[in-house]
């Protein structure tokens, strides 16, 4: 409702090309004591996808990535950084879901003539944008899944072409502050103003999970989706330390949390929320919260009712005009519980003991009683020569046949495994995926710099529609949730470590020569027996040089001996 | 007739045997276990490779479009024939493959020995005195003895044994190699060169078997055709023109069937040429580092990025090049110059595996008149069995246990081809050293031991 008026009073405004930007927080008390808290800070331009050039006004839209967008025709862009694993089993499901470390995936406009080269460039101008690595995202670790990415935004009827979207992750990509900066300086008004200057790096990344992201995407512009606009949602999701560990009690208020009061809100942002979910607050332990809220919201999606505490905060900055801290305060400490898992989460690990072979295992848990059907991208590096012939999936131990099955092989140096499912987890199950694998032997440039440490895998993707919103965490405004009682999830699985055999790294020289000195074993012999004639040894002569030597040897001592003699004589 | 009934029930016992004992192995826990060894399969080898391939072709995935399978698209469609037909006639055939090997084998060796024997004897009653002519020609009552130990060899050899049981596919190669051999020595030309263009499309290197062959054929020609003359040795005169004539056929008939089963593999990829880049590319580029007995896994894992493609030229020209003075120097004897050949695809291709040891182990006692005039048997019989011995033990410090590293295992597949060329060496010099005797008679020192040879332009 908030959103749809938003929009209406900007089309009054102006006509066609203005640029919302709003700025949201939601904090969440996890119900196994951790909190999390999720920005989002959402650009909506009123302008059509198409029509986006370097020769625009940039005002609010950040300028490089609009840059990037229109040069290379970018339909969709998704991006993030991570620390850190997301436990759905304990948290339940994020707002923006993102696998440990890199990943990038998006989707070119479908008119685009070389999107592979594309590809490439955007690789490597977002490493230089973001100062992560994510240009190593080359051939070989880059897929262009079938069936799990679908587009999140609006699309034209012609618009979805084979071979434009691009998928890529980088396992062993490690995020810090030289990533948080950069995309601060993304934000129209930059980390000065506004829920930016909670973003306090030395706060953040003390935590249990840390993930930033960049998400854009045209969307709707009204109700009748007549024309598009573009949205670019920054959004970071941070898990912190559970505040349990101070007093035993969940309370928490932004200064302990961020280190800092908020004392400003950005004045290009049209509106500044902060949320608190109260839904899944024990009514046993009243909570306090400090100031006292704007609002409380209270939004029915699908079956359930979730309510949220909400700070108008460019309000109450208007009003008060001072630092502010809010806080939630618990009366009593912390009970611990079981935490019920939710409907749909994956754990994934390797089997097997010694560095020739091994097998990668997938369980993913059903708990509703109806059937999921779900996808699973698995992209596995060629390093791992991966056996599809191993596959096997069982539920509940009953071995099971997916309805489609999507393979590329690898090659190697050039091109991951590849592999989709489509499937149908039955109720209340244990589905177990798994394959084997041998671990491939590189030559000596190409391992790694610490070759023992091992290698990276991505993690799983596993995307499904389900019916329920438990355990699902929501911004209470985002247009992306749907009236209809099908929620999408995408989770992702843990990145997994596998150490392959390594060759003795200081032998190349010795190498080279032994097996040359073998070869040549060979070629020598082989050589003279082809090339000469067999005769008989000149015994005679070789007697005497052998005679020859021993009485030379026996001459020697015996001259010796005899200038000895003849030196006393004398 | 008694004598042959009893080495036809010889014969029998250890075909039992051997059936047994592949059976029994291959029906057993270890089965899995050595079906992974890298002694036993090597990416191309591989059955694990082969079920994958097929598996990919069943899906109407292009198994040449990853780099898991590296055979060609006729025994593609051959392992997925025999897939299909059932778990239980995959262990059978793999068995009953290995037997038929073990008994082509032994024909093979005794039709050539006999042919053999018909050669050596005018030379040898010419030029060697009365009573050395034991000392050097081929006891004829000993051929059927002979030809028995090769099948019982090959039968029990546990390099063939295991190679059977670890299902590699090189059991397959194996037959048609001994097959090749066969016909070759009953001078079914167009059988043999179609057999052998077979196996150059699946692992190219038997290519350099044609020279043999066509000598082999040649040879036997001669020894049919013209009516026995004490005189006159029965040598092919290479040039004569109808030797030359015949000479080319063979080879043109070869090279024929080579196109035309590169052919019948491009119509099976429905008209995709892939499959070259898979099959003789990979065994061009050598890509694959994994682990085998041969010599180029870790000089390649080794090498420098820029000397690669030297080296990687020098190594495929090196196992190439000594069919040329080999040829020259065994013109006299060409079933000689297959058996060597034998040995040196063994030693010089990228993925070799224990079966093809296996092979030419076998053949051994074909060429047992030779043994007196080796010098280095025990050295060789020790390296061999050491390296056996150490090699399963030093992989499994390295790839399981992680206390060894790869120099280990490296050292001792540098031992084994090592001996490797000690062996054939050593039969090329006895070789050289038992012509010598033909041609000049037998030369004994004072104390009756044989004189002492030297080579010398």
């Amino acid at each position: 409702m908030d959103s749809q008026t938003t929009i209406n009073s900007c089309k009054c405004e102006t006509p066609s090309d203005a640029e919302d930007y709003s700025e949201s927080l939601v904090l969440k008390p996890l119900p196994d004591g951790h909190l999390y808290a999720f920005f989002e800070l959402k650009t909506v331009w009123h302008k059509d996808l198409h029509s986006i050039n370097w020769a625009n006004r940039f005002n609010v839209f950040p300028l490089s990535l609009g840059k990037l967008i229109s040069k290379h025709e970018l339909q969709e862009l998704h991006f993030s950084l991570t620390k850190g694993v997301w436990k759905h089993q304990r948290w339940g499901y994020a707002i923006r879901e993102a696998p440990p470390n890199a990943q990038l995936w998006l989707w070119f406009q479908h008119f685009h003539k070389n999107p592979q080269k594309a590809w490439r460039d955007i690789t490597s101008e977002l490493s230089g944008q973001f100062c992560s690595s994510i240009n190593f995202i080359d051939n070989s670790a880059t897929v262009q899944p079938k069936y799990s990415l679908r587009p999140e935004g609006v699309i034209d009827g012609n618009s979805l072409r084979n071979g434009s979207i691009f998928y890529g992750a980088l396992p062993h990509e490690s995020v810090c502050t030289e990533n948080l900066t950069p995309w601060k300086k993304l934000l129209p008004c930059f980390a000065t103003k506004g829920l930016a200057t909670l973003l306090n790096a030395a706060h953040l990344f003390n935590s249990y999970y840390f993930s930033l992201a960049v998400d854009f995407r045209p969307i709707c512009r009204d109700i009748h989706c007549e024309s598009t606009s573009v949205e670019l949602i920054q959004s970071i999701s941070v898990v912190f330390n559970p505040p349990v560990m101070f007093d035993g009690k969940q309370s928490w208020s932004l200064v302990k949390l961020f280190g800092t009061t908020l004392t400003s809100t950005c004045s290009l942002a049209a509106k500044t929320t902060l949320y608190i979910d109260l839904t899944d607050t024990n009514n046993k332990n009243a909570s306090k919260l400090t100031p006292e809220p704007t609002k409380l919201v209270y939004s029915v999606i699908g079956a359930e009712e979730r309510k949220y505490a909400a700070y108008d905060l460019k309000q109450i900055m208007t009003q008060n005009g001072k630092a502010l801290n809010i806080g939630q305060y618990f009366q009593d400490n912390f009970v611990y519980t079981n935490v019920k898992p939710p409907p749909l989460y994956a754990n994934r690990f390797i089997k097997g003991y010694g560095l020739a072979d091994g097998g990668i295992t997938c369980h993913i848990f059903n708990n509703l009683d109806k059937p999921i059907e779900i996808v699973y991208l698995d992209v596995i590096p060629w390093y791992l020569r991966m056996y599809l012939h191993t596959l096997k999936i069982t539920a509940n131990s009953k071995s099971i046949k997916p309805h489609t099955i999507y393979y590329k092989p690898s090659k190697d140096r050039i091109q991951s495994h590849h592999l989709e499912l489509l499937l149908v987890l039955p109720p209340n199950s244990m589905t177990d995926i798994s394959y084997q694998f041998d671990r491939v032997f590189l030559k000596w440039t190409e391992y790694p710099p610490d070759a023992n440490h091992g290698v990276y895998v991505n993690s799983a993707i596993i995307s499904a529609n389900l019916n329920t919103d438990k355990n699902f965490t929501y911004l209470p405004i985002r247009e992306t949730i749907s009236t209809q009682n099908l929620h999408f999830v995408r989770i992702y699985t843990q990145t997994l470590l596998v150490s392959l055999p390594t060759p003795d790294f200081s032998m190349p020289y010795n190498v080279i020569c032994l097996v040359s000195t073998v070869v040549s074993l060979a070629f020598g012999p082989i050589h003279n027996l082809t090339t000469r004639r067999a005769r008989i040894a000149d015994n005679e002569s070789d007697k005497k040089t052998k005679q020859s030597l021993i009485s030379r040897v026996k001459n020697f001592f015996k001259r010796k001996t005899d200038t000895k003699s003849s030196e006393q004589k004398e | 007739m008694v004598h042959q009934m009893n080495t036809l029930f010889r014969l029998l016992f250890f075909v039992i045997i051997g059936v047994s004992l592949r059976f029994s192995l291959l029906k057993s826990s270890y089965q899995k276990e050595i079906s992974n060894r890298v002694e036993i399969s090597s990416p191309v080898t591989a059955w694990k490779r082969a079920i994958e391939g097929v598996t990919l072709e069943s899906m109407s995935i292009s198994p040449y479009s990853g780099h898991t399978f590296h055979e060609s698209p006729i025994f593609l469609h051959f392992y997925k024939w025999l897939t299909t037909s059932g778990h239980q006639l995959v262990e059978h055939l793999f068995v009953a493959t290995d037997i038929f090997t073990a008994l082509l084998l032994s024909l093979v060796c005794y039709k050539q020995l006999n042919y053999l024997s018909l050669l050596e004897e005018q030379r040898i009653s010419k030029n060697v005195k009365k009573d050395d002519i034991q000392r050097l020609s081929i006891d004829r009552s000993h051929i059927t003895e002979q030809s028995l130990r090769v099948a019982v060899i090959y039968l029990l050899s546990p390099y063939s044994v295991l190679s059977c049981v670890g299902q590699s596919t090189s059991v397959f190669t194996n037959f048609l190699m001994a097959l090749t051999l066969l016909t070759t020595t009953l001078e079914m030309r167009v059988v043999s060169t179609a057999l052998l263009a077979l196996l150059s499309v699946q692992s190219f290197y038997p290519l350099m078997m044609i020279v043999a062959i066509a000598m082999i054929i040649e040879q036997n020609r001669c020894l049919r055709d013209k009516p026995t003359k004490p005189s006159e040795p029965q040598l092919v005169h290479y040039w004569s023109p109808s030797v030359r004539f015949s000479l080319l056929s063979t080879i043109s008939m070869f090279a024929l069937f080579f196109a035309a089963f590169l052919f019948i593999s491009y119509k099976l990829m429905q008209n995709n040429c892939q499959f070259i880049e898979s099959t003789f590319g990979f065994l061009w580029t050598v890509p694959d580092l994994t682990p085998t007995i041969g010599i180029f896994w870790y000089f390649f894992t080794e090498m420098f990025d820029h000397f690669r493609e030297f080296f990687l030229w020098t190594f495929q020209i090196n196992a190439f090049i000594y069919v040329i003075p080999l040829a020259l120097t065994l013109r006299k004897n060409p079933y000689f110059l297959s058996f060597i050949l034998l040995i040196l695809l063994s030693l010089f291709k990228p993925y070799p595996t224990v079966s093809d040891f296996a092979i030419y182990t076998a053949l051994l006692p074909q060429w047992s008149h030779l043994f007196t005039h080796m010098k280095q048997g025990l050295i060789i019989t020790c390296m061999f069995v050491s390296c056996s011995v150490l090699a399963p033990i030093l992989w499994h410090l390295w790839i399981v246990m992680g206390t060894a590293n790869s120099n280990f295992y490296f050292g001792v597949t540098l031992a084994y081809n090592t001996a490797q060329i000690f062996l054939i060496t050593d039969l090329l010099f006895a070789f050289v050293k038992r012509e010598f005797y033909i041609n000049n008679g037998v030369k004994t020192e004072a104390d009756g031991k044989l004189s002492r040879l030297e080579l010398a332009f």
